[in-house]
């Protein structure tokens, strides 16, 4: 499924707070399954896993129909490491600290376009106000002259 | 009685704007009072002025709620921003006390002890409704869409797990002190950037009424004639839309979340 521009930014900004809790549990030693468990209560971004659901069929769900897709590949790892019974910590971490760069550099390329779109948008939407006021007064007078040449 | 659609998005709208805030109410009614004061006289003198009598009286009723909101919104970022950096200081601090072996509500409450403003009242708060047997986490979501700013909302919740499950918590406040401190500096960025872009479109939208003021006040019969017309009145409104429209796009191009 397709996600705009801002709701790609949003859904980062979500999966980035569940991580940083994800983080927390892991690296004091939680289960997985436990630690999810915990970290839905405080994000909206996923729902409270079915009990009869295994950690696996979520993480493969989540690979499979995750919107934001360049980010699918994240519990595919989860998925991997977690059926290899290896550590979770560095890769949770290193999955915040990797999007915490990419919503850093979307605000860098909003700081830097917006500006310029704005002053399109001032361009275009408020300087022909200001010249229909000077010239609308005079179009009548303009009219006379050109149609006398 | 508002249309249930229309109360929900109402509702909804003041949220995603987060300046419907119980607190900041409750500890600025004397600044409310004066604010509505002034505004009220503000408006009337300019409802005299411009009309020269007092039947402009239903100017007064345009102009005074927004004079009202717009002085109260500023209000509310600046003290937002008040409360932001408040907050971090007191995480500091509380760090400080955890560093020690103080545990996390006495440490809150005896930070809370030595100051009185906006993020102490939220502080004092979450330890009033500890001490009184409800769990912190209950504390916590009472404030939700009450308290000044989402990453400080996030940082309680962050804290209040890891006090709930006896987790180290020096450590974890000191690595959310530095998170928050990216995602300020962030926030402060991008709201200085909004309001330059703000400032910019209020003198775009303003120059063409005062061009149309100047051209009346030295063509006056031209200018009337030419707004008399048909065509001159389907411009005006054409230029009200335009305008209406340009501000709706800017703020869609001004938005980053």
């Amino acid at each position: 499924m397709g996600t705009s521009k801002r709701e790609s930014v949003l859904l980062k900004k979500r999966l980035l707070l569940f991580f940083d809790v994800l983080a927390l549990y892991v690296s004091v030693g939680y289960d997985l399954f436990y630690a999810w468990n915990e970290a839905t209560e405080s994000s909206e971004l996923f729902g409270k896993p079915d009990v009869q659901q295994s950690m696996n069929a979520i993480l493969w769900d989540l690979e499979k129909s995750f919107n934001l897709k360049t980010y699918r590949f994240t519990f595919g790892v989860l998925r991997q490491l977690y059926s290899r019974g290896a550590s979770l910590t560095p890769a949770i971490q290193a999955f915040s600290k990797t999007l915490r760069r990419d919503l850093e550099r979307d605000i860098e390329a909003h700081l830097r376009t917006a500006p310029l779109r704005a002053g399109l948008c001032l361009l275009f939407f408020f300087l022909p106000p200001a010249l229909a006021f000077i010239v609308f007064p005079f179009l009548h007078h303009l009219r006379a002259i050109i149609f006398r040449f | 009685m508002l249309p249930g659609w229309l109360s929900d998005w109402s509702v909804r709208a003041l949220r995603s704007q987060d300046w419907l805030s119980i607190e900041f109410f409750r500890h600025e009614k004397q600044f409310l009072k004066r604010v509505s004061v002034w505004s009220t006289a503000i408006s009337a003198g300019l409802s005299l002025m411009i009309t020269g009598g007092f039947a402009g009286s239903f100017l007064v009723i345009l102009v005074l709620p927004f004079l009202f909101f717009a002085v109260t919104a500023c209000r509310y970022r600046i003290l937002k921003n008040q409360v932001a950096h408040d907050f971090m200081a007191k995480l500091h601090a509380i760090k400080g006390l955890l560093d020690v072996g103080t545990p996390f509500p006495l440490a809150v409450k005896l930070i809370s002890q030595e100051s009185s403003s906006q993020a102490t009242f939220l502080l004092n708060r979450i330890v009033r409704g500890f001490q009184s047997g409800k769990s912190l986490e209950a504390n916590f979501k009472k404030l939700e869409d009450k308290s000044p700013g989402e990453w400080v909302y996030r940082s309680l919740i962050l804290i209040e797990q890891a006090s709930r499950k006896g987790l180290a918590l020096s450590p974890l406040v000191d690595s959310l002190l530095q998170l928050l401190d990216v995602e300020f500096q962030a926030e402060k960025r991008l709201k200085r950037l909004e309001s330059e872009i703000w400032i910019q479109a209020f003198a775009a939208s303003v120059i063409p009424w005062i061009l149309c003021f100047v051209c009346w006040t030295f063509q006056p019969e031209m200018m009337e004639q030419a707004m008399r017309s048909l065509s001159g009145k389907i411009l005006l409104l054409f230029i009200l839309f335009w305008e209406g429209i340009g501000i709706w796009v800017l703020r869609s191009v001004n938005r980053f979340y």
